[in-house]
């Protein structure tokens, strides 16, 4: 199932890498890994300053007669391009006008600040949890006017779906909700203080990802569900694709739930794409709850949390379906899509659309990940089968997606 | 075996270097010619970006 495509790596410096895809220009730029997709004129018009330096009105003429294209403005586009990469310093400009490659390597960025949390503050909630088969204590203190802080309710109820442990653990997250910032702290070290509750409950995932990642230590997080049998599939989409309600359901059809928002990806020199669990309780929003209480009927009993516009109930899966696996390999990419009264279709999607869908879903590089850690991402995308599903009836897509798991 | 090692050792001599550096050459040539096929996207645009920041919980 599924094809192999080739990704080719055209240029390779510090601070540069870069590869063509399927027609497509990716860039990845060092020392904080981002990546780029571009279209095909750009990956022309990379490959052209490849092969020598060019001025402006030559490179005009070039992409014209290579795109047979007369476009008025696309000395304005190309320009523009340029500018860009002028900007992000990956060419420049020599003595006679000519645009060459020539990326520079940018200093990393200045280490995190730490700083001290205020001490008027009393204990809310403690438990200690295992992700994976890695047990840490997550300890939450709150200033006496932030009790029922929103970001506590939020953190306690994603929280639920990890399995409860009794030991004392080597490792602990701190955190204190103060009246004006939250102050989250990681092992001992110092706190790291945030005014935005988004950015501090990043961090607190982005710290249980690193739990359940255990010794591996380059992954991306990504915006999906994740479900398997003997191996794993990701379910990626936008909000509101109806990737928690599809995996509550298969989890009442056997499926070993593995996470339901957020999960983690660690993929090692052979491409080989291992899933990092986060089985935290499924965030099912107000307009599923009848549909879903007829198979969880706890669901009714839930605390509701609001946050954004959403109205969510986070429902926890057993645990027995998420303890002590091993690495699971991810056997397939799907974007799931409920539409009522339709067949059931699937259909294999290119590399660049699964990154541009999973780049809109949102997908996140480990931030030390170096350029072979961001090829090896790659080639696991260009390895891996992705597939668009559209569907409304349950059996058909159990049944489809048991055959891809296996395969 | 030991000649899949010794293989690896010889010293790639300046002549090899030169069409080592002329196949990249081809290869570009190649690519760029086959990119010249499509034509669905006139400017040279960004289709995404993908980095380090953390992604957000829905």
């Amino acid at each position: 199932m599924g094809s192999i495509t080739a990704l080719e790596r055209i240029y390779d410096s510090q601070s540069l890498r870069v590869w063509l895809l399927e027609d497509h220009l990716v860039t990845a730029n060092f020392p904080e890994p981002e990546l780029q997709i571009w279209n095909p004129t750009a990956a022309a018009l990379w490959l052209l300053l490849a092969d020598g330096s060019y001025g402006l009105n030559e490179l005009v003429l070039r992409i014209s007669d290579l795109f047979k294209i007369s476009s008025p403005r696309i000395d304005l586009e190309l320009n523009n391009c340029l500018k860009d990469w002028v900007h992000r310093q990956w060419i420049q400009v020599d003595q006679k006008g000519k645009y060459v490659i020539s990326p520079q390597f940018t200093q990393p960025t200045a280490p995190i600040c730490h700083t001290n949390a205020p001490k008027e503050s009393g204990v809310v909630f403690e438990k200690t949890y295992c992700i994976n088969g890695n047990p840490f204590r997550l300890s939450i203190r709150a200033e006496e006017d932030s009790q029922n802080h929103p970001f506590l309710i939020r953190l306690t109820a994603f929280a639920q779906g990890f399995l409860v442990h009794s030991f004392d653990p080597k490792f602990q997250l701190n955190i204190v909700i103060g009246s004006k910032f939250i102050y989250v702290s990681e092992d001992s070290q110092g706190y790291r203080k945030y005014l935005d509750s988004e950015e501090a409950l990043n961090r607190c995932i982005q710290y249980f990802l690193k739990k359940s990642a255990g010794e591996s230590i380059h992954f991306s997080t990504l915006h999906a569900a994740a479900l398997g049998l003997e191996n794993s599939l990701l379910l990626s989409g936008v909000s509101g694709a109806g990737k928690s309600t599809l995996c509550a359901l298969l989890a009442q059809k056997g499926w070993h739930y593995y996470g339901d928002d957020l999960v983690g990806l660690s993929v090692n020199a052979q491409a080989h794409g291992d899933l990092v669990p986060l089985p935290s309780g499924i965030s099912i929003k107000a307009n599923n709850w009848d549909l879903l209480s007829s198979y969880y009927p706890i669901l009714k009993t839930l605390e509701t949390v609001t946050y954004g516009e959403k109205v969510a109930r986070y429902l926890p899966l057993p645990h027995s379906n998420h303890q002590g696996h091993s690495a699971m390999s991810v056997k397939g990419i799907v974007f799931p899509r409920y539409l009522q009264n339709i067949k059931t279709t699937y259909r294999p999607i290119t590399v660049i659309k699964s990154l541009t869908e999973l780049v809109k879903a949102g997908v996140s590089l480990h931030n030390k990940m170096s350029s072979d850690e961001v090829e090896h991402f790659l080639q696991f995308l260009c390895n891996t089968p992705r597939y668009q599903l559209e569907y409304s009836e349950i059996n058909e897509v159990n049944t489809w997606l048991s055959t891809l798991v296996a395969n | 075996m030991n000649k899949k090692v010794e293989s690896t050792l010889i010293q790639v001599n300046p002549q090899e270097e030169d069409s080592n550096s002329s196949n990249a050459t081809m290869d570009r040539r190649k690519a760029l010619a086959k990119i010249g096929k499509f034509s669905a996207y006139a400017a040279p645009a960004t289709i995404a970006i993908l980095n380090s920041k953390a992604a957000h919980a829905s």
